[in-house]
């Protein structure tokens, strides 16, 4: 490479948003084999990496060590989470939700198993088995599959390889006011020059939460109580110094999960997520890396509303989604090429079910498949080539061809599609296809980027085999349409750094041009299923739709100590047909002031928002402006080769009343949250 | 070991000669055709035996479809014979003694097969006790000589909370209409076809087939919320005299298929569109699955 790796690194501190964290991200790097791939990781200069506290890395620098995996997702100014309740909040990448990105964990692909979106895959982890997010934007996240919005990698935590033997671990325990929240848990670790094993545990457990104060108003939220429990496991094995395997599992089971934003609830969500890595370093010259996974895993999701007193009639809507999958990725580097190809393929398979419950005792309860006992085959290859022109230009190429197969495997569910589509076969093949390139400028004190893209993606099972599933935000039973084409997308995206010494600012904006958008419209003539429905929407397809997302940051260190910073973010979607795009985050920002001395630390910070722009045809309604206070405090002590870490908090300051853009069914968010975590760590 | 296997081979081949010999003897005659059906009556005259089969072992108020198969003298089944028949039920209504017959076809041979004969009979009423009982006559000709038996058949009710196969109405222009669910008998989620026989009260005490009408068909959940379901289309008459349209079902479970009869112009004479305020229509079947 002609750029030599402390320039890159450079430029790399001044593209993530916790810039301070890169020590700690550069740390991560040398001990883990898997983030070998970190030095193409830097072909994505566009990428934006989430720091991930959890007890074996750094937990002083964040306000609430202990908080869930989407309050770290949240800071991205690229993410948005949709919130049904307290738990398993959804995130929308770039003002898309999940079906327009993809979502992996190691780049394992797995599936959500709730018609209902109440389990996204994030909600099925916990920051101790991860230690980063990896958001690639647009066509740049199609590694493994195609994608509108880009994609979210979640990375697993491991302490990797070390020279000498060493047992680490911790101990962590926390507790939150607002829903009495307890959060319990630890982490052990042991690492040798030949062997390396991670174990953690953790559990929450939370009761219902309040809202912020409103006059005339209960403020507790009912059916948002939940509890957690997660354990994983990671371990590898040097086989030489150039070969190792790995095999990780995570494990995890949601019991007693509310959804105040709809109708039902969780008594089980469980996942068992299992994974075998090989990877081969410099098997070949010019070849540094060739990795190779085998995953398995299996979700389960029991939903029914019998935690509710009157509902019009009683349901059990569970569901199942199974994926086998597989990924081969070889990285090198020749000349001016730093290039990388990944083939990789997986079988989803997605269930559910709904039972209805007559309240006439002597009547046969009702029964239906929600999506259609549905396997989906996807394979793909993706190639990528970063070229160094020279010093200050970079050129990224990235592009891949993918077919993906959808089957249905029940007879009952064709025949209950066919009641829409009487013509319906079970099988559909697409070919999916995405290209893009990125040209990244850096000189002096400024680095310029330019991405553009092309790629297209596969409906989703709802989108494609959905059957009356009841969105409560617009109360329309749901019809997916087997005869949709491809959506597809061209994204322009373009970011500014500048840099000096004690100043940085960022300033980003992405456009999204959309062909043969997927949305659900009303459909006159058939009525709805459910009894409390308005009508049918059957997922049809916008000539076009744009979504615009923007973005600038400002970091200021005047003096030492001391940090000041303010992001600012805006969204806009629009689609033909007068369709104002729902979910779309309105006028965001956050100011934030940090003194960080030794082991004390201390964060204030006010975030807000504007109204937004409501549409009014997916059942939103315009909510208020408003701003939140927050102010976190944290001290470690060192007590030999022990650290306790003692962190405080306290958020929504002001016990503000308020609703965001995002809140599902416009339940309010959390008022005043007052939080303790403590971490011991040997 | 290779006595065995001379044995085995000697036993397969005694096997193969002994159930071809055993096919050899078999007339075509006696061969089994009811291997589904189950057995509902004999009648026996003059050494004739007269056997009455359907699916399910029963008659039942509402349409049945049934099989007959005639024996002769010698004990060998009959292929050529012309048959007719009567149901004819007996109604003591305290002393007054009142008969009628019902909806019923003729009796043709079944296709494809070689000893069986068969037609339909829509029964009105069910049986109940010994006032009000059903009589079938059955009048069959072989070889030019007519023979007569009469029996006593038992019809049940079929009609319950959750099931109903037959109705009857008064149409608004004065006509006494039956109709009778024939298809599906074996619903399913999904497009069902939909075949119903309608009759009406002639004025000969006959009942016969209705021409031309069309039946709009609403299938409901009213175990929640009366909720519809699409894949429906209207039944209209088709070349076998019954109505034939399909009825879409979503889900399992309780369903009624609510009608509405519209005569050879387009005029309703019965049934009720479905609304908010009114939830069924007074012509209606109910199923459950
Ligand atoms: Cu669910
Ligand atoms: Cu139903």
């Amino acid at each position: 490479m002609i750029v030599n790796i402390q320039d890159m690194k450079q430029i790399l501190l001044i593209l993530f948003f916790f810039s301070y964290e890169i020590s700690l991200f550069a740390q991560q790097k040398k001990d883990s084999t898997a983030n070998i791939l970190s030095d193409s990781l830097t072909i994505h200069q566009l990428d934006e990496v989430i720091v991930i506290g959890n007890p074996s890395t750094n937990y002083l620098k964040e306000n609430k060590a202990l908080g869930s995996l989407d309050s770290y997702l949240e800071r991205s100014k690229s993410i948005n989470m949709i919130r049904r309740g307290a738990y398993a909040w959804e995130p929308m990448l770039n003002g898309m939700s999940t079906e327009r990105s993809i979502l992996t964990i190691d780049g394992m692909k797995i599936f959500h198993a709730c018609t209902d979106k109440m389990d996204p895959i994030t909600s099925y982890v916990e920051n101790t088995n991860l230690s980063l997010a990896k958001i690639k934007e647009g066509q740049s996240g199609s590694e493994y599959g195609g994608t509108i919005a880009g994609s979210i990698d979640l990375i697993r935590r491991k302490t990797g390889f070390k020279q000498e033997k060493k047992l680490t671990g911790s101990a962590f325990a926390g507790f939150e006011s607002n829903n009495k929240q307890q959060i319990y848990g630890a982490t052990l670790n042991y690492s040798s020059p030949q062997f390396f094993t991670d174990i953690d545990f953790t559990y929450r457990n939370a009761k219902n939460y309040q809202s912020g104060y409103k006059s005339n108003q209960s403020n507790t939220i009912l059916y948002s109580q939940f509890t957690k429990y997660n354990i994983s496991a990671i371990t590898g094995f040097k086989i030489n110094d150039k070969q190792v395997i790995e095999a990780s599992l995570i494990y995890d089971k949601a019991t007693d999960v509310g959804y105040p934003a709809l109708p039902m609830d969780v008594s089980l969500a469980r996942a068992l997520i299992t994974s075998l890595q090989y990877t081969y370093k410099n098997p070949l010259k010019n070849i540094s890396l060739w990795e190779t996974k085998i995953y398995y895993n299996t979700i389960t999701h029991v939903m029914d509303d019998s935690h509710r007193p009157i509902v019009p009639i009683r349901m059990d809507m569970p569901g199942w989604s199974k994926t086998h999958g597989f990924y081969s990725t070889l990285a090198g580097n020749y000349t001016i090429h730093s290039f990388k190809a990944t083939l990789s393929g997986y079988l989803n398979n997605s269930l559910a079910e709904m039972t209805m419950h007559p309240n006439n005792p002597n009547e046969k309860d009702m029964f239906m498949l929600t999506w259609p006992d549905i396997n989906t085959l996807y394979t793909g290859l993706n190639v990528e080539d970063n070229i160094s022109l020279n010093e200050h230009l970079q050129l990224l190429i990235q592009g891949g061809v993918g077919i993906h197969n959808n089957k249905i495997e029940s007879e009952l569910g064709l025949n209950s599609l066919r009641l829409f589509y009487p013509d319906l076969t079970p099988q559909k093949t697409r070919i999916l296809k995405n290209i893009s390139t990125q040209l990244s400028y850096h000189h002096n004190n400024f680095l310029y980027q330019l991405g553009i893209g092309y790629g297209d993606r596969a409906p989703s099972i709802s989108e494609g085999y959905g059957f009356y599933l009841l969105n409560v935000n617009d109360n329309f039973d749901y019809i997916g349409n087997p005869n949709l084409n491809n959506e597809q997308s061209i994204n322009v995206t373009f970011s500014s750094t500048y840099n000096i010494n004690k100043f940085t600012a960022i300033a980003k904006i992405n456009y999204f041009y959309m062909i043969d958008y997927i949305i659900g419209k009303p459909k006159n003539g058939i009525p709805p299923m459910n009894i409390t429905a308005n009508g049918i929407k059957i997922y049809e397809q916008l000539n076009s739709a744009s979504i615009i997302n923007t973005s600038v940051q400002f970091k200021y260190k005047p003096f030492d100590y001391w940090t000041f910073i303010t992001d600012m973010s805006y969204r806009y979607g629009q689609g033909a047909e007068n369709t104002i795009l729902p979910l779309i985050q309105p006028f965001n920002y956050r100011l934030e002031a940090k003194f960080e001395k030794k082991s004390f630390f201390i964060d204030a910070s006010l975030n807000g928002s504007s109204k937004n722009r409501n549409s009014i045809e997916f059942g939103e309604t315009q909510k208020s402006p408003y701003a939140i206070a927050n102010l976190a405090l944290s001290k470690k002590f060192n007590i030999n080769n022990q650290h306790l870490i003692v962190k405080t908090g306290v958020e929504n300051l002001f016990n503000t009343y308020y609703i965001t853009f995002d809140d599902w069914f416009g339940i309010p968010s959390m008022g005043r949250n007052i939080y303790v975590n403590l971490i011991y760590k040997f | 070991m290779k006595y065995l296997k001379y044995s085995l081979l000697f036993l397969c081949i005694t096997a193969s000669i002994i159930s071809c010999k055993k096919s050899n003897d078999t007339i075509p005659n006696n061969i089994n055709e009811v291997e589904n059906l189950l057995l509902l009556k004999t009648f026996s005259d003059n050494g004739f035996k007269v056997e009455l089969f359907n699916k399910s072992g029963q008659l039942k108020v509402g349409y049945n479809q049934i099989y007959i198969r005639l024996t002769d003298q010698n004990g060998n089944y009959v292929q050529e014979a012309s048959l007719n028949w009567m149901p004819m039920m007996t109604m003591n209504m305290g002393g007054m003694i009142h008969e009628h017959s019902c909806p019923f076809s003729e009796i043709k041979k079944t296709q494809a097969k070689q000893t069986l004969f068969e037609g339909y009979i829509t029964f009105i009423m069910a049986s109940n006790g010994a006032d009000n009982f059903w009589n079938l006559k059955i009048n069959f000709t072989v070889n030019g000589q007519t023979f007569e038996v009469t029996d006593t058949v038992n019809v049940i009710s079929t009609d319950s909370e959750f099931n109903k196969a037959y109705t009857s109405i008064m149409g608004n222009d004065g006509t006494n209409y039956m109709l009778a669910l024939i298809e599906p008998t074996e619903p399913k989620i999904g497009t069902n076809d939909i075949v119903v026989g309608l009759f009406k009260m002639g004025d000969n005490n006959d009942f016969p087939i209705v021409n031309n009408y069309k039946i709009k068909i609403d299938p409901r959940m009213p175990g929640m919320g009366n909720h519809t379901a699409p894949g429906n289309v209207d039944m209209t008459q088709g070349d076998d005299g019954l109505y034939h349209g399909k009825v879409g079902f979503s889900m399992s479970g309780y369903w009624k298929i609510n009608m509405i009869l519209e005569n050879n112009v387009g005029t309703a004479v019965k049934g009720e569109t479905i609304t908010e305020l009114n939830p069924e229509s007074s012509v209606n079947f109910k199923l459950e699955f």
